[in-house]
């Protein structure tokens, strides 16, 4: 009994500071002494989310994050299950120190690199664009490892009946391979959705006109905004800003817990 | 592709290291005087120290924090999902929105300070010189032990329910079946933590950049802030570079340590 009482506590610690903020952005105006709980639901007021839908550029900055998250994604799957296949399959000479490359550039978190990133980017005049951000994202050996290791699983007798069915290897990789990768796909999808939303430091050096930020920039923005930070719609955009992440996790669940753990047994 | 996107910058990154150049014009060559530079200025040992800091907080913590909420995971058997999920949720929440809804909890007359009050507590400067590293370790804590007990969860779920039943029945006390057979199968995830943990600390930036943006007096400045703040406040592409290129080695060397660590395990 004592156990979930325990287990209660650190549940209620970790919801409540998100229940201050939802709080917080349904009062027109910040004061300290706001009571946790209100009187009546007149009380509430959704002054602060108009401000952030119609004052500021927050809904550019959504969209430009589900482009820039959407596109990597999609490009990091297709990538990685290509790369992935090639390793998995094809008797290269050279195949296993490719695999080997791929696994130490695995180690290199992309941190260190922000300053040659935007360095090499500035110089194609890829600043303030969003390829510019959605490129360096693109593959990630992660992917490429998990998709290789998942592939090895799957027996190669398929493709080579396909292959001498006429079938090209493209079409044997698309046709034949993936959909029976699908779960690996998944994880990797979720988690680079996941990665890619969070993504701070790199829109935040590539990025700097107002209207092609993303949502992540745009929030440490509106904590900075004046000298009075109006909590308000600092904690309205906080919240929007992590509904797509929020909403993955809900529905994909499952895989999210599954690639969270290889991800972080793999780094 | 890789090669394109990570080999090339990090030479250029190299290259630039040895130059002045503040964005604007073509770089000079200057030599290893970047290099020079660097290791008699104060802000930047200071990130470095800060840097330390912040490993030498958040890994213990994080790491015993997150092993003994896997422990209570284990235990409970009714609504173990429901926990798990509402555990891991501050993971799942954009980064950034975290660092802003902390800066809330933190002002001066703010949620936690009034919790305090009401407790029969002074209130506390959380974000002064003194506490403003422990104040952002305890947000990190907060944040990702839930993720991390999961890990200690797995780990602990491939024990064997006979081996601690047969424990049980031979007269082991808790501390000792914790002693003796828990603790020795739990090591490698242990290890595991413990390595994520610190070169996670070693990454901090944007709860640093949106809480305290390094201050006050550069006493929560990081690494990677300094490096954000010389190459694009202060625009010395040559100098963040060299920063930069001490702060890759950092981290080189630590990624070969955990290689080596999982080789062993």
């Amino acid at each position: 009994m004592t156990l979930y009482l325990v287990a209660i506590m650190w549940a209620s610690a970790v919801i409540l500071p998100f229940l201050w903020a939802l709080r917080i952005s349904l009062i027109p105006t910040y004061t300290t002494f706001v009571s946790f709980f209100p009187k009546s639901l007149s009380e509430l007021s959704f002054v602060n989310y108009r401000y952030l839908l119609f004052r500021t550029k927050f809904p550019r900055w959504m969209i430009n994050s589900v482009l820039v998250s959407g596109g990597a994604t999609l490009l990091n799957v297709l990538a990685c299950s290509m790369l992935g296949y090639v390793l998995a399959r094809k008797r290269l000479p050279g195949a296993n120190v490719m695999f080997t490359m791929v696994l130490a550039l695995l180690m290199v978190p992309y941190h260190i690199l922000v300053i040659a990133l935007y360095l090499g980017l500035s110089k194609v005049h890829l600043t303030n664009s969003l390829f510019g951000v959605i490129l360096p994202l693109s593959a990630n050996a992660f992917g490429v490892f998990l998709m290789r290791q998942y592939i090895m699983m799957i027996p190669s007798s398929y493709e080579e009946a396909a292959l001498v069915d006429g079938c090209s290897r493209i079409g044997a990789l698309f046709r034949i391979v993936l959909p029976q990768a699908l779960p690996a796909i998944g994880i990797l999808t979720v988690t680079m959705f996941m990665e890619t939303w969070n993504n701070f430091i790199l829109p935040l050096v590539m990025l700097t006109r107002d209207s092609m930020k993303t949502v992540t920039v745009g929030i440490a923005d509106l904590a900075f905004q004046t000298l009075n930070t109006n909590w308000g719609v600092l904690m309205a955009g906080s919240l929007l800003g992590a509904v797509p992440t929020v909403l993955v996790f809900v529905l994909f669940n499952r895989y999210f817990l599954r690639g969270l753990t290889l991800h972080g047994g793999l780094k | 592709m890789l090669t394109l996107f990570l080999v090339a910058p990090i030479m250029a990154m190299f290259t630039i290291s040895f130059t002045r150049w503040p964005i604007i014009g073509s770089p000079t060559f200057v030599g290893l005087k970047n290099y020079y530079r660097l290791f008699q200025d104060e802000i930047f040992l200071k990130a470095l120290k800060n840097t330390l800091f912040y490993a030498l907080i958040t890994v213990p913590s994080i790491t015993s924090f997150s092993f003994l909420l896997a422990l209570l995971l284990r235990s409970i058997t009714r609504a173990r999902e429901f926990f798990k999920a509402i555990y891991v949720f501050p993971m799942v929440v954009t980064l950034v929105s975290t660092a802003a809804i902390w800066k809330g909890m933190y002002l001066p007359f703010g949620p936690l300070n009034q919790l305090l009050v009401r407790l029969g507590f002074n209130p506390v400067e959380f974000l002064s010189v003194g506490l403003v590293i422990p104040s952002l370790c305890l947000v990190l804590i907060w944040r990702d032990i839930g993720y991390y007990s999961l890990f200690f969860l797995a780990g602990l779920e491939e024990i064997p329910n006979e081996v601690l039943e047969a424990a049980t029945v031979d007269g082991a006390s808790a501390l000792q079946r914790f002693r003796y057979i828990i603790w020795p199968m739990m090591k490698p995830v242990t290890l595991l933590v413990c390595v994520l943990v610190t070169i996670g600390s070693f990454m901090i930036f944007t709860l640093v950049y949106v809480i305290t943006g390094g201050g006050p007096a550069y006493s929560s400045q990081a690494l990677l802030n300094y490096i954000y703040d010389v190459g694009w406040r202060e625009f010395r592409m040559g100098y963040a570079a060299a920063s930069a290129v001490i702060y890759f080695f950092i981290l080189f060397a630590l990624n070969m340590f955990e290689r080596l660590v999982f080789e062993r395990g």
